[in-house]
């Protein structure tokens, strides 16, 4: 198996200078020399005296850090979610938001959380159910445009119909079953703002597991792009690939949603200009999407949390206000869609 | 509860006959806080709503439509929560105010329960319905009261009193609003250094100081973290670990505590993190001072 050892490699770099400098941006000032003190003093390398509030020290290892990391992860997911989704459907145009799945699992973690209000299981719950969701919506969507032979039409619409269902039913839970819907409403905005290290503890093992099967299943990828007919001739087993990317990238999007809520367009774009950078190679697409999709959402992050200081802004309003523009300028600029 | 409305209804009776009588031009008065001598309404009253536009009342109200919950709260304060015959879904003070036909929500109304009703008046705190309300000739009150401060609260029991003709009930109540502000402000010693609050709603959203939440904490001479936000808006967690609140009011401690971000943050290494038990504090009525009084039970011990 061919990995693009060198592209990975310089993207990862890339991305680690991002969230090193995310982490040394933020409302409150806190110079790169005094995180690099913070961050030494911590890790007990060198013996230096302590110059600082003990505020930066919980602002830079409880605040900063988790909530890079979880925008990091969740990106990561969303972003490979979206191309496999696209390599299964056979469509660019494949998102986890687009199809519904997303608005699947947002509809059952609506479920538990107007149900079990005050279950203290309700963290660990949250990544199931939101999986449950998940799983039910892409099967429907799948088994409904396979029905069509695989029409594009019949995709999309049938995305729409399942992602307008699910949300009447969120709205209607929102509405009826609890009178204080506020936490339910910022959640579903998608946001960071309360990004701790547990969640990332519960989603983040999902998350890696599932980005690794991608990339191990990336040439399958390639090869489920051909017909059914030239699959089978080939000695693959199309249907059990095709169940494996379903289960998987469902874990994927539910682990992202999760915490995180409904954020827009990353699963979309970044399989987008990585097609347009390095071509339709699902080898290559996989890694460098999922960590191009870690970058896109650590800097919207960074963007949601100081531009209106002291305020934040839910980074899926970011995401959809700046992804979509871009997202029909590669539309109008690409002549064919590498795919 | 009756006895108010035979004594309402009489005086209306004599109102009618003396008009008749007299056949004097009807003053008119704009002015709510007007230090009338005469107990009585005189009728017809022009009341200015929050689009400038007068609303003319010829006769102390019977029968009334009210879309908020501050409104109900001091209508039935007054006695004349009796008259009202709808109201919304949210009410939960006082008690009778469960009984009370429901006729919307925040996001819809029922035109046609309102109209069956055939309300003298609808009262509305935002205007969405308005025009729905106007086209099926009903009399509107809109008051926009979400940017409410206290001077607001005594106007709008005044405004009810005139409105249901309980002038009277109304005077004494807003006496015993103000006199309760009093005595919170003689309470405080204004040359203290204030404590720093930190108001959480849910999820870190927060008021500002243009808010009436903003103002309560200016009376209790405590300061707000969030003083440069307008309106609500969601404070980052950075910035309220640095601005180290002493106290934290918030409906899910969970979320200070089970975060260790925070522990370093004053109100929760003092344990000064609470949650207030009534919602007095949220409605704009005759309950408010009683939600300040807790609020600043919590803050100061001997109060």
């Amino acid at each position: 198996m061919i990995f693009p050892w060198k592209n990975t490699i310089l993207s990862l770099i890339v991305m680690l200078a991002i969230m090193v400098t995310s982490i040394s941006i933020g409302p409150v000032n806190i110079s790169p020399i005094e995180i690099l003190k913070i961050v030494t003093y911590k890790l007990q390398l060198i013996q230096i005296e302590k110059s600082w509030p003990e505020s930066f020290e919980s602002i830079i290892f409880n605040i900063r850090m988790p909530r890079v990391l979880l925008a990091g992860v969740v990106g990561l997911a969303l972003s490979i979610s979206g191309a496999s989704y696209q390599a299964l459907f056979k469509n660019p145009l494949a998102d986890p938001y687009l199809l519904g799945i997303a608005s699947g699992a947002a509809l059952s973690v609506t479920i538990v959380m107007t149900q079990f209000q005050n279950s203290h299981l309700i963290t660990n719950i949250i990544p199931i159910s939101a999986f449950s969701g998940a799983i039910v919506c892409v099967s429907i969507t799948y088994y409904i445009s396979a029905k069509q032979h695989g029409s594009v039409n019949t995709l999309i619409l049938s995305g729409i119909a399942i992602a307008s269902i699910t949300q009447a039913c969120t709205s209607f839970l929102m509405l009826y079953s609890n009178p204080d819907l506020r936490p339910l409403l910022s959640w579903i905005l998608g946001g960071f703002a309360s990004a701790e290290w547990s969640q990332i503890l519960i989603i983040g093992p999902y998350i890696l597991i599932s980005t690794g099967i991608s990339i191990s299943l990336s040439k399958y990828f390639n090869l489920i792009q051909l017909n059914e007919e030239q699959a089978q001739q080939l000695g693959l087993n199309t249907s059990k690939i095709k169940l494996i990317i379903i289960i998987n990238s469902s874990i994927n999007t539910a682990a992202a949603v999760s915490f995180a809520g409904i954020i827009g367009f990353v699963g979309l774009i970044c399989p987008h200009i990585i097609r347009n950078l390095f071509g339709g190679d699902y080898r290559n697409l996989i890694p460098l999407s999922g960590i191009l999709g870690a970058s896109l959402l650590i800097v919207s992050d960074t963007i949601s949390r100081t531009i209106l200081n002291p305020v934040e802004i839910p980074v899926g309003i970011l995401t959809a206000l700046f992804g979509g523009p871009f997202f029909l300028y590669l539309l109008a600029k690409t002549k064919k869609i590498l795919y | 509860m009756n006895k108010i409305s035979i004594k309402t209804i009489m005086f209306f009776i004599l109102l009618i006959t003396t008009n008749i009588a007299c056949n004097s031009i009807t003053p008119t008065d704009n002015n709510l806080n007007s230090n009338r001598s005469s107990e009585q309404t005189k009728y017809p009253i022009d009341i200015l709503d929050s689009n400038e536009e007068n609303i003319r009342i010829y006769e102390p109200v019977q029968k009334m439509i009210v879309l908020d919950s501050a409104a109900v709260e001091i209508l039935f304060a007054i006695g004349e929560g009796d008259k009202i015959v709808g109201t919304h879904s949210f009410i939960s003070h006082p008690e009778e105010a469960k009984q009370i036909a429901k006729v919307g929500d925040a996001f819809s109304i029922n035109i046609e329960k309102i109209i069956e009703q055939e309300p003298d008046l609808v009262y509305i705190f935002f205007d969405k319905f308005a025009e729905e309300l106007n086209k099926n000739n009903l009399k509107v009150l809109y008051i926009k009261t979400l940017e409410n401060n206290f001077s607001n609260i005594s106007d709008q029991i005044l405004m009810w009193g005139k409105i249901t003709n309980s002038t009277n009930e109304a005077k004494k109540l807003t006496q015993q609003f103000n006199n309760q502000i009093e005595t919170i402000k003689s309470k405080i010693n204004y040359n203290n250094e204030s404590p720093k609050i930190f108001i959480d709603t849910t999820d870190l959203w927060t008021s500002g100081p243009n808010t009436l939440m903003g103002e309560v904490l200016e009376l209790l001479n405590l300061s707000n973290i969030a003083h440069d936000i307008s309106g609500y808006a969601q404070l980052s967690p950075e910035i309220i670990i640095e601005r180290n609140p002493d106290f934290i009011i918030t409906p899910n401690p969970k979320t200070f505590l089970d975060n260790p971000a925070f522990k370093e943050v004053s109100a929760i290494k003092n344990k000064q993190i609470f949650t207030l038990k009534s919602d007095a504090l949220s409605v704009a009525g005759p309950r408010f001072p009683e939600g300040i009084n807790e609020l600043a039970s919590l803050i100061y011990p001997e109060w």
